[in-house]
């Protein structure tokens, strides 16, 4: 038979509040702990998203996922346009954390041109709201990120009552970055902002059945802002399709759409989908299906230069 | 509701202290209306094909009890008939559908069975095998048939064990309804415990291993035999903490409120042959296996060649169960395999540790047999894990080329960091269970610092957003 034990109530309260004293101070230890590492890094990932959001005061804005950060030559773009150009692309970001980064940008300045490389950015994609992790960092910083950030849940405010949850996952990264315990596969130290990729990818062109998916209301409304924002305040914006290894049957929704939307507000759509300088058997241009690696991408920006150019003239 | 969510915390801070709240008569019905909630936060509509199953189980099993001779064998059929018609229905259906389809099209014949667009019920093979326990053992004379028709309910439905077990006997579960459980606070500690225990498993390993193994398992064709290989290794320590630390938290919630659960899992991977390990992993199914197909088989009190077949036939179906794909097939009737090899070839295996006198040197002779037998396990989880048969062979043949470099990524460093701590605690519980250490430590500043060291690891390198549990599938 089971006996239930009895404890003095007083005793077991004290021994929670203990408890949850040492969680607090834990938490705030190691949360100031990892915030002292993520923002005093010098090189990597954290530091060009970190450098995108509070310091570039370039004159073109290449914003995006890794599609941007792998395809777009930052120095190419520079040296041919006379302007200074930063690439704010950021590996495994999708459309709400670009939204977030411009929207940060766009409040200390005005760029001249921005080039947003667009990836399936109005596909309704639950990735897109858990993704959304990679800025906790500025949550509380940031006036513009929070309201981006809460769409990950109702609960996210609360989680943030956490010192360490906004860091969660950086401790590795950072630590390697600064002290190289571990040799990454993943390359990402950047020239302003540019990561190029190697290798060449040899599998044959994907061919895409028609794609109709469900169209994010949230997103689309985003990208309708940053549009009538640039429209509004004179600032160039060249929304790219940058190439990827595949043929589809017909346009995907999602691009016609975003097309349409930006025909109509009088913005330039680049659609490199289709070019068959990259999408050919045999291509040496792609490091895997949706990268091109440097080779590809110092063809695909001089391309997208002349494009700029031509719209320019 | 996952149990790795915001939802499931508030849903348990309210529900727990609710129970002991209420006088005991109400307790079920609350139990019951919480194990709805729960359900229904997955996809509302499907508590119907739950409902469904639970009318007739329940009416089956009054009936059962009530007649003798043929009727009572009708009866347990009828349900037998459609737990499984549903499971046919809802899991199997496109499965079977998509291969005579294939069939067809291979010899040109141009017809088509239509798909069914619908999803599998959350936990559907879980709750559908309780269910059959419960009208198997009211045929054979081991349960009674309940009459209230709210505690049946809550059999099928208790929400810790609802979607992925332990898979419970009426036996031990139904009467606990019954009982009064008055809060007793180191319960409530060892419940907790658990439950932190579990979360530490899902979402600091499981959740973690699994980014690894999903980026290399669906894109096999650009990753290297290293890779590979460490993707199916962490894949076999994913599933286990992914599976282990579920019921970690089903039990640790279920015993706060004074119910005991069967266990599910006793350190499977220190199992020295695959037969042992049957006999870790995932009990409750491999019970259920073993009391309701292999033993009314014959199991092994037959012919030889009948034991062999009776063996794989049981793997097959265990394969089936888990999902409708080739690949679980393979998975099952591989694990079927082992077993008869094992037994095939257990002279032979004898002979040769004689001639080496490799078992004489008790510690590294059970490394080896630990180790292999891992290894074996392993294997046949590549067929489990791959997204399709094709995949799997392919994995196969590139594991075994030894080309190419490891694919280096920090999930490697954080998943190393979170099975280091488990495979501590592992060796604690397996040879030191008398050892009082860490959560368990009779100084409870150890234990304030074990638990609070548990947790600061969690925010700090937990994967937050992992989604659901592997087993939710089944």
């Amino acid at each position: 038979m089971y006996k239930p034990t009895k404890k003095h109530p007083a005793k077991t309260l004290l021994k929670v509040l203990i408890f949850f004293i040492l969680i607090y101070v834990m938490d705030l230890a190691t949360g100031t702990g990892l915030r002292h590492l993520y923002f005093s890094g010098r090189v990597g990932r954290y530091f060009d998203l970190t450098y995108a959001i509070d310091s570039t005061k370039a004159d073109i804005i290449v914003i995006g996922s890794s599609r941007a950060k792998n395809d777009y030559v930052a120095q190419n773009i520079e040296d041919s346009l006379h302007l200074s150009c930063y690439n704010a692309g950021y590996e495994g970001s999708l459309f709400l954390h670009q939204y977030a980064v411009l929207k940060c940008i766009l409040r200390r300045y005005h760029p001249k041109i921005i080039i947003w490389d667009y990836w399936r950015g109005l596909e309704k994609n639950p990735e897109d709201y858990l993704e959304l992790s990679t800025l906790l960092p500025y949550y509380k910083s940031h006036e513009d990120v929070r309201p981006i950030i809460n769409l990950r849940g109702p609960y996210e405010r609360y989680k943030l009552i956490s010192k360490i949850y906004p860091y969660n996952s950086t401790v590795i990264y950072t630590l390697n970055k600064k002290i190289n315990f571990y040799k990454n596969t993943d390359k990402d130290d950047s020239h302003k902002g540019f990561t190029p990729l190697y290798g060449v990818w040899k599998d044959t062109v994907e061919l895409l059945d028609k794609i109709v998916t469900p169209i994010d209301s949230v997103t689309q409304a985003a990208y309708l802002s940053v549009i009538n924002f640039c429209n509004y305040n004179h600032i160039k914006l060249f929304v790219v399709i940058a190439p990827h290894y595949a043929l589809y049957k017909s346009t995907p929704n999602y691009d016609s759409i975003a097309r349409a939307l930006a025909i109509r507000n009088k913005v330039q759509f680049l659609d490199f989908s289709k070019d068959t300088t990259f999408i050919k058997p045999y291509n040496p241009y792609f490091s895997n299906r949706i990268h091109l690696n440097k080779k590809g991408a110092e063809v695909f920006t001089k391309k997208l230069i002349s494009n700029i150019k031509d719209t320019s003239s | 509701m996952l149990f790795d969510s915001i939802s499931f915390i508030i849903f348990f801070i309210i529900v727990t202290p609710l129970y002991f709240l209420l006088p005991h008569k109400f307790r079920w019905f609350l139990l019951l209306a919480a194990s709805c909630v729960f359900y229904m936060a997955f996809v509302p509509v499907y508590i119907f094909i739950l409902g469904f199953t639970i009318v007739v189980d329940y009416i089956a099993g009054i009936l059962i009890e009530k007649e003798n001779g043929v009727k009572r064998k009708l009866f347990l059929s009828l349900s037998l008939v459609a737990n499984i018609g549903i499971l046919i229905v809802f899991k199997y259906y496109n499965f079977i559908s998509g291969n005579i389809n294939s069939f067809f099209f291979f010899l040109h014949i141009h017809a088509a069975t239509p798909y069914l667009n619908i999803l599998l019920p959350i936990g559907l093979s879980f709750h559908t095998f309780q269910a059959m326990s419960y009208t198997i053992e009211v045929y054979r004379g081991r349960q009674k048939a309940v009459r209230n028709f709210g505690i049946y309910s809550l059999y099928v439905m208790f929400y810790p064990q609802l979607v992925a077990g332990p898979i419970e006997r009426p036996q031990n579960l139904i009467h606990q309804f019954y009982e009064k459980h008055d809060f007793d606070y180191d319960r409530l500690v060892k419940g907790l415990r658990r439950i932190l225990w579990g979360f530490f498993k899902k979402i600091v390993i499981a959740d973690r291993l699994a980014l690894y193994v999903n980026a290399t398992y669906s894109y096999v064709d650009q990753h290297t035999s290293p890779t590979l290989l460490l993707a199916t290794i962490f894949f076999s320590l994913q599933i286990y903490c992914d599976f282990s630390g579920y019921v970690d938290i089903a039990l640790g919630a279920a015993e706060i409120m004074g119910f005991n659960l069967m266990e599910n899992f006793r350190r499977p991977y220190f199992s020295k042959s695959i037969s042992e390990f049957w006999s870790r992993w995932h009990i409750s199914l491999s019970t259920w296996f073993k009391d309701y197909l292999y033993i009314p088989l014959g199991g092994n009190k037959v012919s030889i060649p009948r034991w062999y077949f009776n063996l794989t036939i049981v793997f097959l179906i265990s394969g089936i169960w888990h999902g409708a794909n080739w690949t679980y097939v393979v998975w099952g009737l591989l694990n079927g395999f082992y077993l008869v090899f094992a037994i095939v070839f257990s002279k032979l295996k004898t002979r040769l540790n004689r001639i080496t006198g490799v078992s004489a040197v008790k510690p590294l002779y059970s490394f080896i047999q630990i180790i292999t037998t891992f290894f074996l396990i392993s294997f046949a989880f590549i067929f489990f894990r791959a997204n399709t048969i094709t995949d799997a062979f392919k994995i196969v043949k590139k594991i075994f080329s030894f080309k190419g470099k490891l694919f280096m990524h920090e999930d490697i460093i954080y998943g190393v960091i979170g099975l280091a701590i488990l495979f501590v605690s592992e060796i604690i519980a397996e040879y030191f269970p008398n050892k009082r250490l860490f959560f368990k430590s009779k100084n409870s500043f150890v234990r304030f610092f074990s638990y609070v060291f548990i947790i600061i690891l969690m925010l700090t390198i937990g994967v937050f957003d992992g989604g659901q549990f592997i087993y939710f599938k089944f």
